[in-house]
């Protein structure tokens, strides 16, 4: 168990950033947006 | 000593929540500006929010969005659930989530930026919602009873705090046991070297 949770899940995971408006650091490290899950246990 | 207190450590922590506070600032009062990242209608496409999420958002709040991921993609919100949205800004997550909880729900939006608070309330009411309400307050310090949502979302907002851990367990006290957290961030590949973890503009740019 991480901080209270289980069951930590990734569900998602795309590049976010390219062609915003201004240049972003995301790109120099590797950063994409996500979506994840966890429970808190019974 | 843990990593999360040597990271806090390295970082002036009232510098870095006042440069984020002045960033979101700018996208709640100016959202037209250019930012590093997307924001808006344009954004809440590519993160996959339907037109039928949005069809009674005031459009003052779909224009201040600024997430980075769909915390609704994870799981359907039913109706009569408590929900939390930590970090709620202009309000977009907080009231999708208060039409899917529908009248015997209820959603606590908690912000630490006046001016997204500002906006959120003001068309919370505009928009005829009267299940949610946004409060003032810290991922890290959430003013939220123990146990009382059965769901915590948040968008894009973890990332912009240094004690990630702290705000994890803040988000599992709010819940009731077995609850649901559900979330957008960010998921960065490449190792960042510690100069740059104390570099202020990095965390907001």
């Amino acid at each position: 168990m991480a901080a209270g949770f289980v069951d930590f899940e990734i569900t998602w995971r795309a590049d976010i950033f390219s062609g915003a408006p201004q240049s972003s650091s995301a790109a120099e490290f590797g950063t994409f947006g996500i979506n994840f899950r966890a429970h808190k246990p019974l | 000593m843990t990593a999360s207190a040597i990271f806090t450590q390295a970082l002036d922590l009232e510098s870095l929540r006042a440069a984020v506070q002045e960033e979101y600032k700018l996208v709640a009062l100016e959202p037209e500006h250019s930012f590093h990242f997307h924001t808006g209608r344009p954004l809440a496409h590519l993160l996959g929010y339907p037109d039928a999420w949005l069809a009674d958002i005031p459009e003052s709040t779909i224009e201040s969005f600024a997430g980075t991921g769909n915390p609704f993609r994870l799981g359907a919100l039913q109706p009569g659930e408590r929900v939390v949205d930590v970090g709620s800004g202009a309000g977009i997550d907080s009231l999708i989530a208060a039409r899917m909880v529908g009248p015997n729900g209820q959603v606590i939006g908690v912000d630490m930026t006046p001016a997204m608070l500002e906006k959120a309330r003001h068309n919370a009411a505009i928009g005829g919602f009267t299940n949610v309400e946004f409060r003032e307050g810290l991922a890290e310090a959430l003013p939220v009873p123990g146990g009382w949502a059965d769901v915590v979302i948040s968008n894009g907002v973890l990332n912009l705090i240094p004690d990630k851990g702290a705000a994890l367990r803040e988000m599992a006290r709010v819940l009731k046991p077995g609850g649901r957290l559900q979330v957008g961030d960010i998921l960065v590949e490449k190792a960042v070297p510690e100069d740059a973890k104390s570099d202020i503009n990095l965390w907001t740019g």
